[in-house]
């Protein structure tokens, strides 16, 4: 089954991420496939085996029989050095083949920081990492994933995006691949073809032309491409397939659990939050279809825990009918059943119960920010109040250790804002030993991380500024010298990580340069602390004469052409600007279910937005 | 028919080869607790606490990157079912790699494993075979061969000459491999992993043994007599 030598195996950690041979993986008969097809996920296995989109597109594209996909994962730091010590290339898992014999090599876009991680697997599979030197139609190179919202500054590597849901896009992008490979079109020929399905963007067919200022002035198309292109979008998910089984790893993974997709979209509107708008509109799936998938699913992984995934669990309207539905035979087939994602503002006691009859582990919750007069700028739209409330049924049923998430570097913050998130968890605190009916003997324990804020594309904050670096690091040393309690733990992300991140995030193609001068240099894993070097980054951005302030501190005017223009993702700019404005104003919007606030997104579905 | 618990005690014989030897050990408890729940046609016995869970117990760890022919696992099944249906069944739910031959109740205690058995073999790049084989006999004819050893108190010296710990047969090469067999003090009391009788010979003689591979063989009470 595993086509690594025995000797190399015995050389790494945890040798089980490159064996292959799990469970429920396929493998087929290569003389029996026309198009292989390599899922590249640029980050280590277990991150890269948790990701749902990779298993459900991977099941997709094998239910074709003239389709082989297999997966690859980056190498971890002492693979990557005997591969290239031994001049061997990267290799997928289910064959053990090079990647370079692969037909499509498809990369998913998950986080801005594993941009490096893409060019340095096409680098050890021995595929030059710019699109312009790869000439043949083997070896089409291909992306999506929520980062392709703004493919820009990967434009210099990918030949063609898919933004948006791929359930459909893919197989018409691999069939056309089909047609182009019997009839020996030219990489150029494929990729003209391929720019006139809906929701393909091939950078490649796209003339950017700047401002005097570096700002975009215009986009033009060449040839066959129009912009701007839509994103593309499962009507109705109870219709679209959903994999039977998932492959089971051999060793832990990030998520190591069967997964139901209860919904896409979210009816919130939190303005900071990227996903909240680019996966709109909100399309739920039927009850009954998600106990049939988790059916499947747990028969055929044999996996004793159920994920009830969404961007916002408790927002499913039929969240108590699927637990009841479910409840009947996970308890009796020992699975326990896991609800992240939970709001504060629709907590409840019958919710707390169903949860706390499977399993009490720790509970996590999101304000966000510190104080109201901040959450309603990012229309976080949870009260004080309904905070409290939540705790006290929380605490109530046992649970003493909470999970808090806030960010910081938000619009309009002052430092009154960042001591009122300190304040907030103190008062919890208090709360607690003040409640009467508390767990008796038990201490409260409270966890807050708090994330620095990131501006996106497609999100009513995508014209902010980026908090300095110089102002995240104040901020936070502002709270270390607030906390006093010792019952509060808090956790902070690397304020430099965060800054790259956010360049990358609003940057535009000229990016590419430096994003390969910082491979070149080493940069790899972004994502992981251990590995993110922010001086060799900004060594990148000396050399190529590019300022990353100007892509992550800049406020930009609602006129500018963002470098993510090229799409319709189905929220229109007018609400995005309308929704900024409002944000500086204090004043909130309310939830999809409450008042349809007009955004755009329902022209995707065709129809009324909501339900 | 089981028990007045209400369930039947089974052990498992299985071998695990191949690449199912990059499984860990936990990796490999884990393995079966989700083959043992894709397989529907046995009735597995589950804890009776606030969190049930499947009842597994494995006898003698095997390290990562080592094969055996002689694992096994033990479990309980609420409803009787013939040995070899077991041994049937729960084949057609195991990854490649592992495969069970026999079931069977019980009979000793996982405690009172003493010795197992292994076929060694390594490979030394770029050095005599002859120096190697010398090497190898001046190492371990002598007195006393002590190595370091980790343990729950910490390194400690160990002579390997000491007692009934290490047998080893003559070492000998076969298709540019150096092969042995070893037999090994094992157990939950004190157990000697092949790797360190690797890491004598690699001591004495700088000699660095590569591309090591071991089988698992048997396993043996204090009697000599077959873990079963």
């Amino acid at each position: 089954m595993s086509a690594i030598p025995d000797s190399i195996l015995k050389l790494v950690q945890k040798p089980a991420r490159y064996t292959g041979g799990e469970i429920n993986s396929v493998v087929k008969n290569k003389d029996d496939v026309f198009v292989r097809f390599a899922f590249c996920f640029p980050d280590l296995y277990e991150v890269g085996m948790s990701h749902l989109g990779m298993k459900i597109l991977y099941s997709l594209l094998n239910k074709d029989p003239e389709v082989w996909c297999e997966r690859v994962f980056a190498p971890d730091v002492d693979m990557e050095k005997i591969l290239r010590e031994r001049s061997l290339p990267l290799f997928a898992l289910e064959s053990g083949d090079s990647v370079g014999d692969f037909d499509m090599i498809g990369f998913t876009l998950q986080y801005e920081l594993s941009y490096t991680g893409v060019l340095n697997m096409l680098d050890i599979a021995g595929i030059p990492v710019r699109a312009e030197e790869r000439h043949g139609l083997k070896n089409i190179v291909v992306a999506g994933g929520p980062c392709s919202c703004n493919p820009e500054p990967m434009a210099d590597f990918i030949d063609l995006f898919m933004p948006g849901e791929g359930e459909e896009v893919l197989p018409e992008v691999v069939a056309l691949y089909k047609e182009a490979k019997k009839n020996n079109w030219s990489k150029h020929k494929y990729l003209t073809e391929a720019a006139k399905i809906e929701g393909v963007y091939v950078p490649s067919l796209i003339n950017v032309v700047y401002n005097e200022d570096g700002t975009v002035k215009e986009f033009v198309p060449k040839e066959t491409a129009t912009l701007p292109v839509k994103k593309r979008i499962i009507k109705d998910l109870d219709k679209v397939y959903y994999p039977e089984s998932f492959i089971v790893p051999f060793i832990e993974i990030v998520h190591d659990r069967s997964m139901l997709e209860l919904m896409r979209g979210c009816i919130r509107g939190c303005r900071f939050c990227q996903a909240g708008f680019i996966y709109r509109p909100l399309r739920e799936k039927q009850a009954e279809t998600l106990e049939k998938d988790a059916h499947n699913l747990c028969e055929s992984t044999g996996y004793d825990e159920l994920s009830l995934t969404s961007l916002s669990t408790s927002d499913y309207s039929r969240l108590n009918l699927l637990l009841d539905k479910l409840i009947g035979w996970t308890e009796r087939d020992h699975i326990n059943l896991a609800v992240p994602s939970l709001r504060v503002d629709n907590f409840n006691d019958e919710l707390m119960l169903k949860i706390s009859k499977v399993r009490k582990s720790g509970l996590t919750f999101a304000p966000e920010a510190g104080t109201q007069r901040l959450r309603d700028v990012i229309n976080k739209n949870v009260t004080e109040d309904e905070i409290f409330g939540t705790c006290s049924i929380a605490f109530k049923g046992g649970y003493t250790k909470v999970k808090l998430y806030f960010m910081m570097g938000l619009p309009t913050e002052t430092d009154d804002d960042i001591v009122g998130i300190v304040d907030l968890l103190q008062r919890i605190v208090d709360f607690y030993y003040h409640m009467k009916d508390k767990p008796k003997g038990k201490a409260i324990h409270l966890t807050a991380s708090i994330a620095n804020f990131v501006p996106k594309p497609f999100t009513p904050f995508e014209f902010e500024p980026q908090d300095t670096r110089e102002e995240l690091r104040r901020k936070q040393e502002l709270i270390k010298s607030t906390v006093r309690s010792k019952k509060i733990d808090i956790s902070w992300h690397d304020v430099e990580s965060s800054f790259m991140e956010g360049v990358l995030a609003r940057g535009d193609r000229r990016l590419g340069k430096v994003i390969e001068t910082a491979w070149k240099k080493g940069c790899n894993f972004d994502s992981w602390d251990n590995h993110f070097k922010s001086e060799k980054w900004m060594e990148a951005f000396e050399e190529c004469g590019i300022n990353p302030e100007f892509y992550a501190n800049r406020k930009r005017n609602y006129d500018e052409v963002m470098p993510w223009d090229i799409f319709n993702y189905g929220v229109s700019k007018k609400f995005i600007i309308n929704e900024n404005k409002k944000a500086h104003e204090g004043v909130t919007t309310p939830n999809c279910r409450e008042k349809c606030s007009g955004c755009g997104a329902n022209c995707l579905k065709g129809g009324a937005c909501f339900e | 028919m089981s028990n007045e618990n209400g369930y039947e005690d089974i052990r498992l014989f299985y071998s695990k080869t191949g690449s199912a030897k990059y499984i860990s050990h936990l990796d490999t408890m884990r393995t079966f607790q989700r083959a043992f729940r894709r397989c529907k046609d046995l009735d597995f016995w589950y804890t009776e606490g606030f969190n049930p869970h499947l009842y597994l117990t494995f006898a003698l760890p095997l390290s990562l990157g080592y094969e055996s022919n002689v694992e096994t696992v033990d479990f309980r099944l609420s409803s009787h079912i013939p040995n070899k249906e077991i041994v049937d069944k729960i084949n057609k739910v195991l990854p490649s790699g592992f495969k069970a031959y026999k079931a069977a109740k019980p009979v000793m205690n996982a405690k009172v494993i003493r010795f197992a058995d292994y076929n060694i073999s390594f490979t030394a790049e770029g050095i005599d075979p002859e120096e190697v084989l010398a090497q190898w006999y001046r190492c371990f004819t002598r007195e006393s061969v002590t190595v370091k050893k980790a343990t729950k108190r910490g390194v400690e010296d160990v002579n390997l000459k000491e007692g009934e710990k290490v047998r080893l047969s003559k070492l000998k090469l076969f298709e540019n491999r150096f092969c042995f067999k070893a037999r090994l003090v094992s157990g939950v009391e004190f157990n000697i992993n092949p790797g360190l009788v690797l890491q004598a010979f690699k001591e004495f003689s700088e000699i660095v043994p590569e591309d090591i591979e071991v089988k698992r063989v048997a396993v043996y009470n204090g009697k000599m007599e077959e873990f079963c």
